[in-house]
């Protein structure tokens, strides 16, 4: 869903939260990058995320969360003049859509060197745990490849 | 959804809805807790706040701390934003407006029978089972003419099994944002030839194969299926276009897309015609 809303809306330009590895408690625990706990475990979320797809589970935080984030941001953005009342309504609509198939995880995998200088590390407030998250703002789609989990 | 509260926040501004949503949702992670932000609301905020605690009772400890209070809250904002937009008139529109760019979802359209199912229906399969075909499909194909994306009256393939045993056909007519389902079939999947992961393009080819009759095209070599046919029509020629090689055939269906340029060549696009007393027959449904 959000690939989709990011290249239909917002230019094919996309906001991401990424971790420097696929599955980090995979990684030895004396390193810090083992220290990104499950929640923000991309192989995590995904098996979280997919499951809740197979099961037709509406009520998954996850998915009401990025859900309340497009209406609310798609409403901010038409506020300011960036999106068009049709624009607004159209997405809006989108992201209400009954196939809920439209949220099944996808990862984005994405080439560290391109992206270095724009890499935003999350604050600790709202990090969950001792591991580095990071935010890219800009992420382009010649910057990634896109991975299906099931 | 509470419909009282959502009355209620009715009279509030989608903005000040909007602007309190992200507030307690941010960019999409939840916050281990929200004291200093509930505090600091503005005014347009805080009613909304005091109206959705109004009905529900949520106290504000409860949201400050409590990450289910608060999704139930973020849950509920959502809903009376997008309630707003995918009911009435906004709705019905968007979904227009979506259809024409491609964009809408099969699941989103809207559905309705057409009189010509209504004649040919096979009874074995409900209505219900037809919506479902459609809503949860195992395959779909979107036909389109000349291959032309933007044409906005195309034709939609969709295929479900009923069983281990049996797959649902079914094809339904796209008009503007309403899918208008036309006719529907069913044949052992055997017929697939152990390719699960058919295309319902396929599966209709084969469905005509064994129940199709034979016809020609502008008077062309007999067939029970033709992908597609170009041809130039004379204004003064009396050959029909598709014509049923067997006269004894009384009852059938049949299927095609047409479309004749302004030089006058004829473009047909998944003919086949169903001999449905064989269909009946074959598949013991009685006349």
């Amino acid at each position: 869903m959000k690939l989709l809303i990011q290249e239909r809306y917002f230019g094919d330009v996309h906001y991401v939260w990424c971790s420097e590895t696929f599955d980090p408690s995979s990684s030895d625990q004396h390193y810090e990058l083992s220290q990104v706990p499950a929640s923000s475990n991309p192989r995590e979320i995904g098996k979280a995320l997919a499951l809740a797809v197979l099961s037709g589970d509406q009520h998954n935080d996850h998915i009401k969360r990025v859900r309340a984030f497009y209406v609310s941001h798609a409403r901010k953005l038409r506020k300011s003049g960036v999106l068009t009342d049709q624009e607004y309504d159209d997405l809006v609509f989108q992201v209400k859509s009954q196939n809920f198939r439209l949220w099944r995880p996808i990862c984005y995998v994405i080439a560290r060197p391109s992206v270095e200088p724009r890499l935003i590390l999350v604050r600790a407030r709202v990090s969950a745990g001792f591991g580095k998250e990071y935010k890219i703002a800009d992420l382009k789609r010649d910057e990634f490849e896109t991975m299906e989990l099931s | 959804m509470n419909v009282v509260l959502s009355k209620k926040l009715k009279a509030l501004s989608e903005d000040s809805v909007a602007s309190l949503l992200e507030r307690l949702n941010g960019d999409g992670v939840i916050l281990p807790t929200l004291a200093g932000v509930i505090e600091n609301l503005d005014s347009d905020e805080q009613q909304v706040l005091d109206a959705a605690r109004g009905i529900s009772g949520v106290l504000l400890d409860d949201l400050a701390h409590s990450t289910r209070a608060r999704m139930w809250l973020i849950e509920l904002l959502t809903t009376v934003l997008t309630d707003r937009v995918a009911t009435g008139a906004r709705g019905t529109n968007a979904r227009i407006r979506l259809a024409r760019k491609g964009w809408l979802d099969v699941a989103d359209f809207n559905l309705s029978f057409s009189d010509e199912y209504r004649s040919i229906a096979d009874r074995r399969i409900s209505r219900e089972d037809a919506m479902r075909t459609v809503r949860e499909p195992f395959a779909t194909f979107r036909l389109v003419l000349d291959g032309n994306e933007n044409d906005l009256d195309s034709t939609w393939l969709f295929t479900r099994f009923l069983s281990d045993k049996l797959i649902h056909l079914l094809k339904a007519t796209q008009v503007q944002s309403t899918l208008q389902i036309s006719s529907s079939w069913m044949m052992p999947s055997t017929m697939l030839r152990g390719n699960a992961e058919h295309s319902p393009f396929d599966a209709f080819r084969q469905f005509a194969e064994r129940y199709g009759a034979p016809f020609s095209i502008n008077g062309g070599l007999p067939q029970r299926f033709a992908e597609h046919a170009v041809f130039r029509k004379r204004r003064y020629d009396s050959a029909a276009e598709i014509e049923l090689i067997d006269s004894s055939i009384r009852e059938v269906y049949l299927h095609s897309l047409r479309r004749v340029s302004p030089l006058g060549v004829v473009s047909l696009r998944m003919v086949y015609v169903v001999d449905l007393a064989r269909y009946r027959s074959e598949t013991n449904l009685p006349a």
